[in-house]
């Protein structure tokens, strides 16, 4: 099992970088190139000779791309190799799998129900691993550009219960305007993570409405308020960052349920796909 | 930069000097989404696995049944037996009712189709299924016998009906026109034009060539439609022909007293025959008028036959020689039973012993061709019908028959006849009245005749130009032997291409005629 880790390791390392894409598109040259001879020389179809090693690749490739899971799985066993082979292969493996698909059903629409699903799952599997890498690639670029620091998404929490603690400590400490302001304005805001729209865009809408009325309080306030209103807004700014890697790192994370649940569904239809072609 | 210096202050991080994590932080596993894809999985398969069993499989089916099928929609076991697709047994348990080797569905059939020919066919175990070629489940309006050519040019090595496919046979092999007549096209056009007062020479063509009811092809020629109004009227007569003495080797024919008198199988006729028709003068007689298939002709034809060639028995079952195509095989085993049938029911009140034997003799041989017709594996060898030159008299080589009297008398006797007939060793050569010269092509004219007219395509004779001018060809261009049929270049004028409909299934069907078990009249190896 070991020397099988490594063999896949090795190759999948050695294929990494600019070796798997163009490996790919070899494979799927190579495939259109024979489809294209199929159609003209023969009658193609998902039942014919040519339509079946369509389908059959598909599938094999669908179990070496599901592969990805079982080495994220072990992180421990170093033999399997390192896991960004996997995951090369598991990005353009995923994008062969769907031209084999298009392949093997001719590039036409089903017309049955099971057929719809498995057609429609192999589509929304792909283009959501495609959504998952392009997420995977922007979100920490926007993350390192828009806040000021790291954390951890299950940590956010409970540093927002300690922000708005010290707000509330220090709007209750501040004069009455502050305290007001801050209950009218801040309250609901500091109360817990919050997913902001704007957050991929980095920024938010309201910003300048509240940045304007803390701005007309600071101007009517005397001195030892304009303190607590100048911290108030540090805390208000530090929770601002933490609602952006809140609202981010959920997206990154949340995609994956649109993904992996569906490709173990994909999965299981596919095998009971092939049960149904051999058993009737 | 002062708040940087909190940043990095131990146990602390960012500028509010927010708590960094007591130990470390595990990423969260994936555990609930693996068993949410898991459980959708299972719940899913279970619904279409469901539906495969109790649900009659609408789901799961990966298309619509075409018209043909839709009723067994909902009942997969129909087609479909678990872990063997759909077998061809399941096609035919409704497409052929008989279990037969032969059946019109195999591939032995298409091999054999018209052709005969055992060096064509391949073992059963090569054939393909039924639904490898006509395949389900594409929807309402896919059409089951529209195969594609992909499927045909498996074992058919040429490109398209533009590229490498053969010329017609007829056409390949110089092959004359079979029809066995004697007719000029271009005198009887002519001749049809001024009685009917026609204009286009189209029109003259369709007053013989009557279109069947959908178009297609053409109804068979027929005497009494398209030849009686002008030949054999009452005014046809024979020559005065020499009456039969009884001498060994004089050539003669027999009165129709005579007839009456030796009665036998086959003369019931002369029972019911006016006296009248013949004017019999000494040692010689004559008959008028002289009808289409004149039982007198025809019986003395036949005796005549006996003596140049009695070892053709069969042929006297027959009006006419059997140089036939192999699909109408079987129809002269049916004239030979019809023949038959009359014979025994002409002798059949009879009570004289040797009458009686006769006529069991008779009904064993008729039970015998009916057999062998109704049964499509059996021999039907049509070269028994056929008189042949090793059933010729012996007579005749030592010089106890005169052949050349003998065969004065029988043209004297079939004058009238070889207006339009050929007459060959005492026999009339059997009309190809069905008009169809392609083997193994179906030809559709209804779907032509709206672009071409009948003798853009049918101009091997001449007929248009000779009318124009008002001319008679000479007969070297105006022969029924000639084939007066288009080749594939006149095909390919229009069918290259991206023209019309070029594809096999236009023309030719992959199993045959249901109607046409000729091709199987050869099939010898099989018999038990």
């Amino acid at each position: 099992m070991k020397g099988h880790g490594r063999a896949l390791s090795r190759g999948t390392g050695r294929l990494s970088g600019r070796k798997l894409p163009l490996a790919t598109a070899l494979v799927a040259l190579l495939g259109l190139g024979a489809y294209v001879v199929g159609s003209i020389t023969g009658e193609l179809h998902p039942g014919s000779l040519l339509g079946l090693v369509f389908g059959i690749a598909a599938g094999v490739l669908l179990l070496l791309v599901m592969l990805y899971s079982v080495r994220r799985g072990l992180t421990r066993v170093r033999s399997m190799g390192r896991r960004k082979g996997y995951m090369q292969l598991h990005i353009w493996g995923g994008l062969l799998f769907l031209f084999l698909v298009l392949l093997h059903t001719g590039f036409r629409l089903p017309r049955g129900v099971f057929t719809w699903t498995l057609w429609g799952l192999s589509l929304w599997v792909v283009l959501s691993g495609v959504v998952g890498v392009l997420l995977q690639r922007s979100i920490p670029r926007i993350l390192n550009s828009t806040a000021t620091f790291e954390v951890h998404l299950h940590r956010i929490p409970e540093l927002v219960t300690e922000l708005r603690q010290r707000a509330e400590s220090v709007a209750g400490n501040g004069s009455p305007r502050v305290r007001d302001f801050y209950e009218r304005e801040l309250a609901a805001e500091m109360a817990a993570p919050q997913m902001v729209g704007m957050a991929l865009f980095r920024g938010w809408g309201g910003r300048g409405r509240l940045t304007s009325g803390m701005d007309l309080l600071r101007r009517t306030l005397p001195d030892e308020g304009v303190a607590s209103l100048d911290e108030l807004q540090a805390l208000r700014e530090a929770k601002r960052d933490m609602d952006v890697h809140f609202t981010l790192q959920r997206i990154l994370r949340g995609w994956l349920w649109l993904h992996l649940p569906l490709s173990i569904l994909l999965l299981g239809l596919v095998v009971l796909h092939v049960f149904f072609i051999t058993y009737f | 930069m002062g708040s940087d210096d909190h940043r990095f202050e131990k146990g602390f991080f960012t500028e509010k000097r927010l708590p960094v994590a007591e130990k470390y932080v595990e990423p969260p596993g994936r555990g609930k989404l693996f068993l949410v894809g898991g459980l959708g999985m299972l719940m899913v398969a279970g619904v279409f696995l469901a539906n495969a069993g109790f649900g009659g499989g609408s789901a799961i089916t990966h298309g619509p049944l075409s018209e043909n099928h839709a009723l067994f929609a909902g009942e997969c076991s129909t087609c479909h037996t678990p872990w063997e697709g759909v077998p061809d047994g399941n096609c035919l348990e409704c497409h052929q009712k008989f279990g037969s080797e032969l059946g019109h569905y195999t591939f032995d059939r298409h091999y054999l189709f018209r052709s005969g020919d055992f060096d064509r066919s391949a073992p059963a175990s090569q054939e393909l299924p039924c639904a490898t070629c006509h395949r389900e489940h594409e929807g309402r309006e896919a059409p089951l016998s529209q195969v594609a050519d992909a499927r045909c040019q498996a074992c058919h090595g040429f490109a398209s009906f533009a590229d490498g496919h053969p010329e017609f046979e007829f056409a390949r092999e110089e092959l004359p026109d079979r029809s066995n007549l004697r007719f000029p096209h271009t005198l009887h056009v002519r001749e049809m034009m001024d009685e009917y007062g026609l204009v286009d020479v189209e029109d003259a063509c369709l007053r013989c060539h009557t279109p069947e009811p959908m178009g297609r092809f053409f109804e068979p020629i027929s005497f009494e439609r398209q030849c009686d109004a002008c030949h054999l009227s009452s005014g046809t007569a024979t020559p005065f022909l020499p009456l039969r003495t009884g001498a060994e080797g004089e050539p003669g024919v027999h009165t129709l007293a005579a007839i009456r008198a030796a009665g036998g199988p086959g003369t019931l006729w002369a029972d019911f025959w006016n006296p009248n028709e013949f004017m019999e003068v000494p040692g010689q007689i004559r008959k008028r008028p002289v009808y289409h298939e004149d039982p007198w002709v025809l019986h003395n034809l036949r005796l005549l036959r006996q003596e140049l060639y009695p070892g053709a028995q069969l042929a006297d079952l027959l009006r006419t020689s059997t140089d036939v195509a192999q699909r109408d095989v079987p129809n002269l085993a049916r004239e030979a039973a019809e023949t038959l049938r009359e014979q025994i029911q002409a002798i059949q009140g009879d009570p004289s012993p040797e009458v009686q034997a006769e006529l069991r003799d008779l009904q064993e041989l008729l039970a015998e061709v009916e057999r062998r017709v109704e049964r499509p594996f059996s021999i039907i060898d049509e070269s028994r019908f056929r008189v042949r030159v090793a059933d010729r008299a012996p007579g005749l080589a030592t010089g106890e028959l005169d052949e050349a009297a003998y065969l004065q008398v029988v043209d004297s006797l079939t004058a009238s006849c070889q207006t339009c007939h050929v007459v060959d060793r005492a026999t009339i050569l059997r009309v190809q009245k069905d008009q169809r010269s392609l083997v193994r092509a179906e030809f559709d004219h209804r779907a032509h005749v709206i672009h071409a007219r009948c003798l853009d395509c049918h101009s091997e004779i001449p007929i248009r130009e000779f009318v124009a001018a008002g001319e008679d060809p000479p007969p070297e261009l105006d022969r029924a032997e000639i084939q007066n049929l288009p080749t594939m270049e006149s095909c390919l004028s229009c069918h290259a291409g991206q023209g019309p409909a070029a594809r096999c299934v236009s023309c030719h069907f992959f199993h045959p005629d249901k109607e046409h078990w000729s091709n199987l009249s050869r099939f010898e190896r099989r018999v038990p």
